[in-house]
C-alpha cells in the first residue's frame, strides 16, 4: 500500500470487504487519522446496507432462543413482533443452562460515556466544543475573537430572555429541536455562528432538589458537558467551538457529573 | 424507556447499560436483514445462523465498538454480518482449492444469477431499481464483490478488468447509488 490516493481508490472496495488482509489494516489504520475518507466510508457502507437489505429474509424461530442462551444472564423476553412482514413470532426462548451470569454490579461497569460516544450523530463530523460561556485558556487568537463576540453578546443590557428570543428569530442562527424516544418531552436551542449558544425552552418537568439537569453535546469524541441547567432549566447561554453534533440533555446529580451517568431524556436529532 | 418506540441510538445505548430488553428490540428491527444477508451469501442456514448468532452476541458484549459516525445501527450490523460472511466464503473456497488442488477460475461470468435475486425481493424494488440504473461495469463489480463475497482482485479476473478499472467502477458506483438514494429519500432503513 502506498500512498493516500491509492488508499482513497479502495475505499468502494473496503466497505464491501473487497479487499485483501493488508489493505484491510492500512485502510483501517488509515481511517483513524483521516475523516474524510471516514465520511467516505460510512456513505459507501450505507449504500452497501441498502443492498443488504434486500436479502432480508425471516429468522428461524429458534435463532433467537440459541443467542438468548448465549448471553449470560438468563433468557430474555423473545421479540413477540417481526422486523419483517411475514416473520413469524419468535417462540420463547429455553432456559439457559451453563450460562455464564455476571452480576449486576459487574454489569453496571459498562462505561456511559465510551457508549455514548459511539452513538454520537451520524452525519456529523467530530468536533471540539468548549465548556461553559468564558474559557480561560484560550490559545488561538480565532477562537479568542469569538469568545469576546459572545462575551460581548451576554454584557448586553437586556436579558438573557430577550437576547435568545433575538437568536431565535435570526434566520442566520441554527434551531436545534430537542425530543424524548416518546415525544413527550421536548427542547429548544438555538446556536449563532459564532457558536453562542441558548437552550430556550423545555418541557421537562422539575428535579428534586439534589438533582440537575446537564446538557450535552455528544461525537465521536466523546460526551461533552456544555453546563449544568439546574433543577428546572430555564433560558440558559451556552458556548460551542465548532459545528453542532448532537445536543442532549440528562438528569445528573446536584452540581453535574464530569461525564453523563444516565441515559439522556432528550436527544437532538441532527 | 420503551423500547419499542426507542430511537436506535437510544437502543445502542441501553444495550451499553446491559438492558436485554433492548438487545431484544435491536433483533426484532434488524434481525431478519441480518439473516437474509448472511443467508444469501453462504447459502447455508446453519452457517448463516452462526453468524447472526456471532453479530448480535458481539453487539451485545461491544456495543462500544458501534461508532453512528460510521453509519446508521442496520449498516453496522450488516457490515459485521457481511464481514463475518466473507471470512467463511474465503476460508472455505480456500478449503476447496486445497483440496481440489484445482487452477481453475470457479468464478465465471455468469455463474452468478444474483440480478435476477435481487428482482425477486419486492421489498427492495428501489434499491435494485437504482443497481440496473448502472452502467454495466459498475454494476457487475458491486454484486460480484458484495453478493458474491469476492476481492476487487478476483472480480477482475472474472470481468477480465484490470484490477484498477475494478477499484475505480466499485467506487464510482457506490458513489452515484448513494446520491440516488439520498435524492429517492432511501438511504438504508436504520
Amino acid at each position: 500500500m502506498n500512498g493516500h490516493d491509492e488508499l482513497i481508490s479502495l475505499l468502494g472496495a473496503y466497505a464491501l470487504d473487497a479487499v485483501d488482509d493488508g489493505e484491510r489494516q492500512a485502510i483501517a489504520e488509515h481511517l483513524d487519522l483521516c475523516a474524510d475518507c471516514r465520511a467516505e466510508v460510512a456513505r459507501h457502507l450505507e449504500v452497501a446496507a441498502a443492498l443488504g437489505t434486500t436479502a432480508a429474509s425471516a429468522a428461524p424461530d429458534e435463532l433467537w432462543a440459541n443467542i438468548a442462551l448465549h448471553l449470560g444472564d438468563g433468557p430474555l423476553e423473545a421479540p413477540d413482533s417481526p422486523p419483517l412482514p411475514g416473520l413469524a413470532p419468535l417462540r420463547p426462548p429455553a432456559a439457559p443452562t451453563g450460562a455464564t451470569v455476571v452480576s449486576l454490579d459487574e454489569r453496571r461497569r459498562r462505561p456511559l460515556g465510551a457508549i455514548l460516544a459511539s452513538v454520537a450523530a451520524a452525519a456529523a463530523v467530530v468536533v471540539f466544543l468548549t465548556v461553559g460561556l468564558v474559557q480561560a485558556n484560550r490559545q488561538n487568537a480565532e477562537l479568542a475573537a469569538q469568545n469576546a463576540d459572545f462575551a460581548a453578546q451576554i454584557a448586553q443590557p437586556s436579558s438573557i430572555e430577550d437576547v435568545a428570543q433575538e437568536a431565535l428569530a435570526n434566520p442566520a442562527n441554527r434551531v436545534i429541536e430537542l425530543a424524548s424516544d416518546t415525544g413527550d418531552e421536548s427542547a429548544r436551542a438555538v446556536v449563532t455562528p459564532s457558536g453562542g449558544g441558548y437552550l430556550v425552552s423545555s418541557t421537562l418537568d422539575p428535579l428534586p432538589a439534589e438533582r440537575t439537569y446537564q446538557l450535552w453535546s455528544i461525537s465521536g469524541a466523546g460526551a461533552i458537558s456544555l453546563g449544568v441547567l439546574g433543577r428546572d432549566p430555564g433560558t440558559t447561554a451556552f458556548h460551542v467551538q465548532g459545528p453542532i453534533t448532537t445536543l442532549a440533555i440528562t438528569a445528573e446529580r446536584e452540581g453535574g457529573v464530569p461525564s453523563p451517568e444516565n441515559i439522556p431524556l432528550v436527544t437532538s436529532t441532527a | 424507556m420503551d423500547h419499542r418506540t426507542a430511537s436506535d441510538v437510544n437502543l445502542v445505548i441501553a444495550v451499553g447499560r446491559y438492558d436485554q430488553a433492548a438487545l431484544t428490540e435491536v433483533y426484532r428491527r434488524h434481525g431478519g436483514a441480518i439473516f437474509g444477508l448472511a443467508l444469501r451469501l453462504l447459502r447455508d442456514r446453519s452457517l448463516a445462523e452462526d453468524v447472526v448468532q456471532t453479530v448480535i452476541i458481539g453487539f451485545w458484549d461491544h456495543p462500544d465498538r458501534f461508532d453512528a459516525e460510521r453509519g446508521a445501527l442496520r449498516s453496522y450490523l450488516l457490515a459485521q454480518t457481511h464481514g463475518r460472511s466473507v471470512d467463511l466464503i474465503r476460508a472455505e473456497s480456500a478449503r476447496h482449492r486445497r483440496e481440489e488442488r484445482a487452477g481453475r477460475n470457479d468464478l465465471r461470468r455468469g455463474d452468478y444469477d444474483l440480478e435476477r435475486e435481487v428482482v425477486d425481493l419486492a421489498a427492495a424494488e428501489h434499491v435494485k431499481d437504482i443497481l440496473g440504473t448502472l452502467p454495466d461495469g459498475e454494476r457487475q463489480a458491486i454484486e460480484l464483490a458484495y453478493f458474491g463475497g469476492h476481492t476487487y482482485k478476483e472480480v477482475a479476473v472474472a470481468l477480465d478488468q484490470p484490477e484498477g478499472t475494478v477499484k475505480s467502477r466499485i467506487r464510482s458506483g457506490l458513489r452515484r447509488m448513494q446520491t440516488e438514494l439520498t435524492q429517492a429519500g432511501t438511504e438504508a432503513p436504520s
